[in-house]
């Protein structure tokens, strides 16, 4: 389970410049989703904003330090807590795997390269932990 | 009840009572057990601390709402507030601590623990509390002269927000010779995660802190 080095702090900056905007759109793609909308009903969108907000903070929060103890845990958080809320495991892979299209599309390769490998290692790694 | 004399035994009490909204019954609780003979240091960890693990546990799994949560973490720390009286008349060891939650972090109670703990080693005090600005952080190291800051995070995402706090005090005139402590559930899940912020030392808990300070003091 080989984890992803701390991004370069320009990186770092970069996403932080860009993550309003990126978990605007990682919402928007959400929102599209029949399967996201219909187990949050008439609050769907404030609770994907506020889940996506936690999402990217927590990532950064691995990012800026290249630690995969922080991420196992909220694995381990979210398959316990989530499940509570509603929330299937599946689209929550797909959530992640909207934030990597967005990253991609919004930050400089240089950037992205650095970022998304914290993502996919989430999406590989969810149903193993 | 008077047969218990050891802390583990009042820790499920204490937790009923919380959960059952009884914040005398559990206050009560407490004075009973010191009453027996259980020393301060024991009820932080052993019913204080036990019992704040189990709530967060039953949150987590649902078993609980925030609403209890906080209301379990807001009875105990005024339980121990009424403590206080025995916890600050320990003799001076001429040590100082400044304690302070990353800025956005509101669950202070762990850094109130070990607050208290240093002050019962005869350290003083001063404790910030959450959503410090680092001005006030920096002054208060400089008017008191801190030996130690320490830093509680409690939550992941505060992560890069401690880094940058540290090497804003580490970059100053002021906090530059001030060793900083950092504690706190993301310190926890990664053993090394201390070094990667730049604190100078890390602790699992109240009664670690007190031990891994001394040591880098040279203290006894």
């Amino acid at each position: 389970m080989s984890f992803p080095k701390a991004v370069s702090q320009e990186a770092m900056n970069a996403y932080n410049k860009a993550k309003k905007q990126i978990e605007a759109a990682v919402v928007e793609r959400a929102m599209k989703d029949k399967k996201d909308i219909v187990q949050h009903g008439d609050k769907a969108e404030d609770i994907l904003r506020s889940g996506i907000s936690f999402t990217s903070e927590i990532m950064a929060s691995a990012m800026t330090v290249g630690e995969p103890g922080l991420l196992k845990d909220q694995i381990e958080w979210s398959k316990s807590r989530l499940v509570h809320d509603g929330v299937d495991q599946e689209q929550i892979k797909k959530r992640f795997q909207y934030f990597i299209q967005e990253i991609e599309r919004q930050l400089p390769q240089d950037y992205s390269t650095q970022i998304v490998p914290f993502f996919d290692w989430m999406i590989r790694n969810y149903s193993k932990v | 009840m008077g047969s218990q004399t050891t802390p583990h035994k009042y820790s499920k009490e204490y937790l009923e009572h919380l959960l059952n909204a009884d914040r005398n019954a559990a206050a009560n609780l407490v004075f009973e057990a010191i009453d027996n003979g259980v020393g301060i240091k024991d009820i932080y960890m052993d019913i204080f601390q036990a019992s704040q693990h189990e709530v967060g546990r039953l949150w987590q799994n649902n078993e609980i709402s925030v609403a209890q949560e906080h209301f379990c973490s807001a009875a105990t720390q005024m339980i121990m507030s009424q403590l206080y009286p025995k916890i600050f008349n320990s003799e001076k060891n001429g040590l100082r601590l400044v304690a302070t939650c990353v800025g956005g972090e509101l669950h202070e109670i762990g850094l109130r623990m070990v607050t208290d703990f240093f002050e019962m080693e005869g350290w003083d005090t001063y404790y910030l509390g959450a959503n410090t600005p680092i001005e006030s952080i920096l002054s208060t190291i400089e008017t008191y002269k801190a030996d130690v800051l320490a830093i509680s995070t409690s939550m992941t995402f505060h992560i890069e927000k401690t880094r940058a706090l540290i090497k804003e005090i580490k970059d100053s005139d002021v906090g530059k010779d001030t060793l900083i402590l950092v504690g706190g559930r993301p310190f926890n899940l990664a053993q090394d995660l201390w070094k990667k912020v730049n604190a100078d030392a890390f602790a699992s808990d109240a009664m670690q802190a007190i031990s891994v300070m001394e040591k880098q003091l040279s203290v006894n």
